[in-house]
């Protein structure tokens, strides 16, 4: 990995270490072991006879497993290479780790090894943040086990150290002495356990079952099964099947199961800040994944919904009927320094959740959690209009009510200056941006379908219906800027256009909320030269005032972004020019070995040559590996209607011949074909003539 | 079932179920199963018995087992019912002994109330 860091995972669950796999972590760094938002390990360094090791290679297993061949001595020049070290980790409810010695000399070999053990039990936000801890440590020594532990009031954290192999143990680590015989070899076992404690100090149970002291959970079976279920992707763009692939595994590794879904998993955000159930991120990387593993949704649609607002909370920004913005399970939580119980500050998951609850159905014909989530959907509907009514015109808008610790932007460009007017200058709140207009009107014409379906109620059916036709009318007229021939980002808290041009207009695309007639305009200005970068749509468009091609989200371009962009051009009929973006993100994705980033720069194509990647990204990040999919998706024109898949490809040329065989959904499995026709390369040189 | 009107000298937590118990409760619609409370006070338990039919709560005072039972201390429940305290906050630190259904009780946590004097907007 680029920054020399090898980093495994199992949901939210991960360990990043150097390439020897020792943690040395400071308050400031995110490495070490990771569990529910905590650090049970910040220390695990391994010396043989004293000395550190020197890393000869290093495998990554799998996501979850890496596997370091080490040396002896830390000489730059000559290394006595008589002895190797083996260490194999995986993860797992903390981890596993075989330690193998081998002795390659004619003689047998004392030797005495040793692991230095230590923790900070920091939470993620104080790595973040570098802040103090209040609490105080213990380490207890017991039993062949050697339990780190952290303690503040009733909140208890321990992680517990024990091998396989008789070792002398202390409060800082474990030693072992061992011979190891001519052409022989010597093995340990260490398993790292994780456990936080409740009333009484009765252990939360891992999931592997603490009887099985080291047991190991079937991860590798796992994931030849996730994929196997996986439709087939062939082309003759061998890099695509290289993105599709490395797609596949990253979602996997993405996976993360709360405590409360018994086994089944939903997308996490991202590593390594971000992995744990976020409502926005995981809708949009299920409503990606939909015609490749649909029980991320399912799952997604299920866990959000037990946890949906029910009363008024304003440090949590919590209503009746919304649906979550981030859950979060470590110390600064517990004790309400931090809002994550969950905090409720977003304003698109909500009527987003409507959108892939009937999407879903649309991919999967399953009823039934249709009929289980109708409380939750109709909640939702409902926040829209009674609580997210800010301005009082009937606009979803949001203004945060915890302004210590809550989130100033609400939408998916949450960052402090991502809504600005074309001059530069920040709008005030209640902030009311273009596509959660979009959102909401999509969600009431889903909801409507679902009600006339599913829920047997035709009067609200109706009534939707009439509401979603009234709010695309009065959007029509109140985003649109008539010069210039685009929606207005937003409306600020006097109800005036917010009037930088935006990515944003793409995803109003997606949601339908467009007129027809506006559809051209819209579209010349998502493949026009201030904002189509020729790898894909900028956040904000060229010329902006605050426009930046390295600003988080006023100048990069987003893969995510992108994709959505593609289907709203799908959906209003620009197969085209929705071929072109999938084919620059695509293209893109070869840059970095298929795991597109959060964001690149923004940069002309034609003047970096390659995709600059945005600083501080994370990686990988759900919502970029969704995005392949979902642009396959588009590419095909795959379509649920009634109960069969319609297939209308508009492929790059460069794609060659395609298949995705095995599609799963209503229709059993469908196999779709395709050829590349777009070229798309022209379509790129005619756009920069227009400039 | 409890039987006592609410009066002055009435517990936040009989106040609090005495509430569920009076009518449907729609939060609670797709849920049935059991849940018990053991409320904890010194050496004193007592145990609240919460059947749940797809939004009809009833109570009583039982140990008998239940889907999900949470251990937790009088004056936190009496802060839980009340909204002054949050109850997942206090799950994360370990106030509450959770042994069950974690999904049933999240379903349940939706009925306590939030903090007093939150802006509705």
């Amino acid at each position: 990995m680029s920054d020399g860091l090898v980093k495994i995972l199992d949901g939210n669950t991960f360990v990043v270490s150097d390439d020897r796999g020792d943690i040395e972590a400071s308050m400031t760094d995110p490495t070490g072991l990771f569990s529910f938002d905590t650090r049970f390990l910040s220390r695990w360094v391994l010396t043989v006879n004293g000395q550190r090791l020197n890393a000869l290679s290093t495998d990554d297993l799998q996501y979850f497993e890496a596997r370091f061949f080490l040396v002896a001595g830390t000489g730059t020049v000559y290394i006595d290479a008589k002895l190797s070290v083996i260490r194999q980790r995986a993860v797992g409810d903390g981890f596993f780790e075989t330690l193998t010695l081998l002795n390659h000399d004619q003689e047998p070999v004392d030797v005495t090894i040793r692991i230095e053990a230590a923790c900070d039990f920091a939470d993620l936000f104080e790595v973040k943040d570098a802040l103090e801890k209040k609490g105080k440590y213990f380490t207890n020594v017991e039993a062949g086990q050697l339990t780190l532990g952290y303690e503040r009031d009733t909140f208890r954290r321990e992680t517990t150290i024990m091998a396989s192999e008789p070792a002398r143990i202390d409060e800082n680590g474990l030693t072992f002495a061992a011979t190891v015989e001519p052409n022989g070899r010597w093995r340990t076992e260490i398993r790292v356990v994780t456990a936080f404690l409740g009333v009484g100090g009765a252990r939360r149970t891992t999931k592997y079952g603490s009887e099985h002291r080291l047991a190991r959970p079937n991860m590798e079976r796992d994931l030849e099964r996730w994929i196997a279920d996986a439709p087939k992707l062939q082309c003759d763009w061998e890099s695509l099947e290289d993105t599709y692939q490395r797609s596949l595994v990253d979602l996997a590794a993405l996976r993360f199961s709360p405590m409360s879904a018994s086994g089944r998993s939903l997308p996490a955000a991202g590593l390594p800040w971000f992995m744990t159930m976020f409502g926005r991120d995981s809708i949009f990387t299920s409503l990606q994944a939909l015609p490749f593993a649909s029980e991320l949704a399912a799952t997604t649609l299920r866990e959000l919904g037990e946890r949906q607002g029910s009363r008024i909370d304003d440090f949590r920004d919590e209503d009746p009927g919304r649906i979550l913005h981030e859950m979060r399970y470590g110390e600064m939580t517990a004790f309400e320094e931090r809002p994550h119980s969950p905090y409720f500050g977003s304003a698109d998951a909500t009527p987003l959740y409507v959108v892939l609850l009937d999407e879903y159905e649309r991919w999967t014909g399953d009823t039934k959690l249709v009929r289980e989530l109708e409380f939750e959907a109709r909640a939702a509907l409902n926040w829209i209009d009674e609580h997210a009514n800010l301005q009082g015109n009937g606009y979803i808008a949001y203004k945060r009510r915890n302004e210590e610790t809550g989130l100033e932007n609400q939408c998916w460009k949450d960052s402090w200056d991502s809504i600005s007017y074309a001059n530069g200058e920040l709008p005030g709140f209640p902030r009311a941006t273009c596509e959660l207009q979009g959102y909401a009107y999509d969600a009431k014409m889903r909801g409507a379908r679902l009600a006339r379906l599913v829920w047997k109620d035709p009067a609200f059916a109706d009534a939707l219906e009439h509401d979603a036709a009234a709010l695309k009318r009065r959007f029509n007229r109140d985003f649109w800027i008539e010069d210039d021939e685009y929606f207005a980002l937003a409306l600020d808290e006097d109800g005036r256009q917010v009037d930088a041009l935006a990515s944003n207009n793409g995803h109003l695309l997606w949601s339908g909320i467009v007129d027809k007639s506006k559809a051209r305009a819209v579209v010349r200005h998502l493949m026009g030269p201030r904002l189509f970068s020729g790898w894909g749509v900028r956040t904000l468009a060229e010329g902006e005032r605050r426009f930046n091609p390295i600003g988080y989200h006023v100048g990069t371009v987003w893969p995510f972004d992108n994709s959505f962009i593609a289907w709203g051009l799908r959906r209003y009929g620009f197969k085209e020019e929705a071929a072109v973006i999938a084919a620059g993100i695509l293209e893109a994705a070869t840059f970095f070995d298929g795991r597109l980033p959060e964001a690149f720069g923004g940069y002309e194509r034609s003047q970096t040559r390659y995709p600059v990647e945005y600083p501080t990204s994370c990686s990988p990040q759900a919502w970029s590996t969704g995005t392949p999919l979902l642009l396959l998706r588009t590419m095909l024109g795959l379509e649920p209607v009634g109960d069969h898949l319609v297939v209308d490809p508009a492929l790059p040329q460069q794609i060659g011949r395609v298949e995705l065989l095995d599609i799963p959904g209503r229709w059993g499995s469908v196999d779709a074909f395709g050829r590349g026709r777009v070229d798309t390369q022209a379509r790129r040189r005619t756009r920069s003539r227009s400039r | 079932m409890i039987t006592d009107e609410p009066s002055s000298d009435t517990s936040p937590a009989e106040a609090f179920f005495a509430r569920l118990e009076a009518e449907p409760q729609p939060l609670l619609g797709g849920a049935h199963g059991t849940l018990r409370f053991d409320v904890t006070h010194e050496k004193t338990t007592t145990s609240w018995y919460v059947n749940i039919d797809h939004g009809d709560v009833s109570v009583s005072r039982s140990s008998a087992a239940a889907d999900v039972s949470v251990t937790l201390d009088e004056a936190l429940f009496d802060d839980v019912v009340t909204g002054r305290k949050n109850s997942v906050s206090a799950a994360l630190r370990g106030e509450l002994r959770i042994e069950g259904s974690p999904q049933l009780l999240n379903l349940f946590q939706r009925l306590f109330p939030g903090p007093p004097g939150g802006r509705s907007t």
